[in-house]
């Protein structure tokens, strides 16, 4: 396997260096180097929104998120990101109408013009700064964990993670978010073919759909209902989740900068529709695999499941695609998000543009950095710390809907300091500081709720007093 | 029907089917009958939900108001 994996990682760094290299230019303003030209294709716009969505997180925790917890995941991710696309068509084309006419460069600086105020600014970038910096974190340390337990005398985790961070780093500082989109292309297609391939292998070990449900029932007949062995998927979580989830084309900037270059309306809604069957065909292997371990592996722990469904069961030409899928996987979500961060300085950053750009890139390494850093010190649970980084930054959501759709958003002004207030609690919940729910109902949701009800009666109040 | 207002209703029947998605209909505690092609109710349900919602964001993105809408 090693020689294969020499070979396939060689393809694979020698396609990024092309990429890299092809998207280099020496003049670096924000529109090129930020916005990546804004003339996103439809067909570059799916594989750029799918490698940036569907990362570690799918190909290592949903496997084991089914395997734990059972069928109820489909409903908690597939199904949920499905309602996200669709809210992409509907929210999507109001926010694209709403910066057309004014430069964007991130929901930071939109968030300022919008509210007429730096404190909405630096809100939209600290939501977004503090959840997304552990998640992008999860993403390394999950597939440098993987790592480390996939080889015999492996080097320390740290060496995985900071070969991964400096890869994503070269690429993005030279080529900018063109490079970025144009590898979300190979990294997509390695997903999506390596996923598949496995799962099928797994389907066919176990003997078939049917045989396979059959000898889950009568071992962990649990897993094939909600709300699943442990009680994970009640309504609370599945709700919640879908919300968060729904918001992130919104929330999460490296979603959003992409939903803005795309180059027209039709485009946007091309890439929704592909966005969405790739969701479904993403999705759908990782049953197969998380269904595969509950047989075989029910009472592993995850490394232990993952490193031997994904590797030490499959042909070791596979394993070698397999890790590079998974690497792709990690970095091509990771980079997206460390560089919206860039992006979302840049928009608060006042000056010579070209100035600003070389501090937003300095700002770039500085959050690989604390990201590298986190990786390290962080925790396994990968689906449930990215579900954590989706609610965390979806209670930016009101302010940012408001600030879409409400023309006189700026006279709001209280709701970007509750928004702040929200997001300091719910990191203070997450930290262990105050219980994460109160009255029996999850914290993030009963923030969510109070935000959105703020924002909707301050708009109406509003109106009525102009 | 004008185009407006299949998009309204493509609109509703997404919120219902989500709405549906909380209830006994999509996700039965505990029940994982009737299987189909050997599937438990809950993923082959959540399978056809998932394509039934795909189906409204294509029709949803055809009937769009702002399909048209020329950018700048």
């Amino acid at each position: 396997m090693v020689k294969t994996l020499i070979i396939v990682g060689t393809i694979y760094v020698g396609i990024l260096a092309f990429f890299t290299l092809s998207t280099r230019t020496t003049e670096k303003d924000s529109a090129s180097y930020f916005m990546a030209g804004s003339n996103l294709g439809s067909l570059l716009g799916l594989f750029t929104f799918a490698a940036t969505l569907f990362s570690t997180f799918t190909l290592l925790g949903m496997p084991d998120f089914f395997r734990v917890h059972g069928v109820g995941a489909w409903i908690f991710l597939a199904v949920s990101d499905i309602v996200m696309v669709f809210g992409l068509l509907w929210i999507g084309h109001y926010l694209r109408k709403k910066t057309q006419g004014h430069q964007y460069l991130g929901m930071a600086g939109f968030m300022q013009r919008c509210f007429q105020s730096r404190l909405a600014g630096i809100v939209a970038f600290a939501g977004a700064f503090i959840f997304l910096i552990p998640y992008v974190a999860i993403q390394i340390r999950g597939v440098s964990f993987f790592l480390q337990q996939a080889f015999e005398n492996s080097p320390p985790l740290w060496v995985y993670a900071i070969c991964i961070v400096a890869i994503m780093l070269i690429y993005s500082e030279i080529g900018g978010l063109k490079a970025i989109i144009y590898s979300d292309v190979l990294q997509g297609i390695v997903l999506l073919v390596v996923i598949w391939i496995i799962g099928f292998l797994c389907l066919q070990e176990v003997g078939g759909i049917k045989e396979m449900f059959t000898q889950i029932s009568e071992q962990n007949e649990a897993l094939l209902s909600t709300p699943g062995p442990k009680g994970l998927f009640d309504f609370q979580f599945l709700f919640g989740s879908m919300v968060a989830i729904c918001m992130i084309p919104f929330t999460q900037p490296q979603v959003s900068t992409r939903l803005i270059i795309m180059k027209d309306t039709r485009a946007l809604f091309r890439t929704a529709i592909g966005l969405g069957s790739f969701a479904i065909l993403v999705i759908l292997p990782t049953v197969f695999l998380g269904m595969y371990g509950a047989i075989k592996y029910p009472d592993a722990t995850t490394p232990e499941f993952l490193g031997n469904t994904l590797i030490h069961d499959q042909p070791g030409v596979l394993g070698a695609f397999v890790i590079i899928g998974l690497v792709a996987a990690a970095i091509s979500t990771a980079d997206s998000q460390i560089f919206s961060l860039g992006g979302e300085t840049r928009s608060l950053l006042k000056g010579e543009d070209k100035e600003m750009v070389k501090i937003a890139r300095l700002a770039i390494g500085l959050f690989a950095l604390l990201a590298l850093g986190f990786a390290i010190l962080s925790s396994d649970e990968l689906v449930l710390l990215a579900r954590a980084s989706f609610a965390g930054t979806s209670l930016l959501a009101p302010m940012i809907f408001t600030g879409i759709f409400y023309d006189n958003s700026a006279k709001i002004r209280l709701l970007p300091i509750l928004t702040l207030i929200a997001i300091v609690t719910l990191v203070c919940a997450n930290l262990g500081l105050i219980s994460t729910s109160l009255g029996g109902i999850r914290l993030d949701l009963i923030l969510l709720g109070a935000l959105s009800i703020y924002a909707v009666v301050a708009i109406q109040v509003d109106k009525l007093s102009s | 029907m004008s185009k407006r207002l299949i998009w309204q209703l493509c609109g509703a029947l997404v919120i219902i089917m989500v709405i549906l998605t909380f209830t006994p209909v999509i996700t039965p505690k505990g029940v994982a009958e009737p299987f189909l092609l050997g599937m438990p109710y809950t993923l082959w349900s959540g399978i056809i939900l998932s394509f039934v919602l795909l189906g409204l964001t294509i029709i949803g993105s055809l009937v769009h108001p702002g399909r048209d809408h020329k950018d700048q």
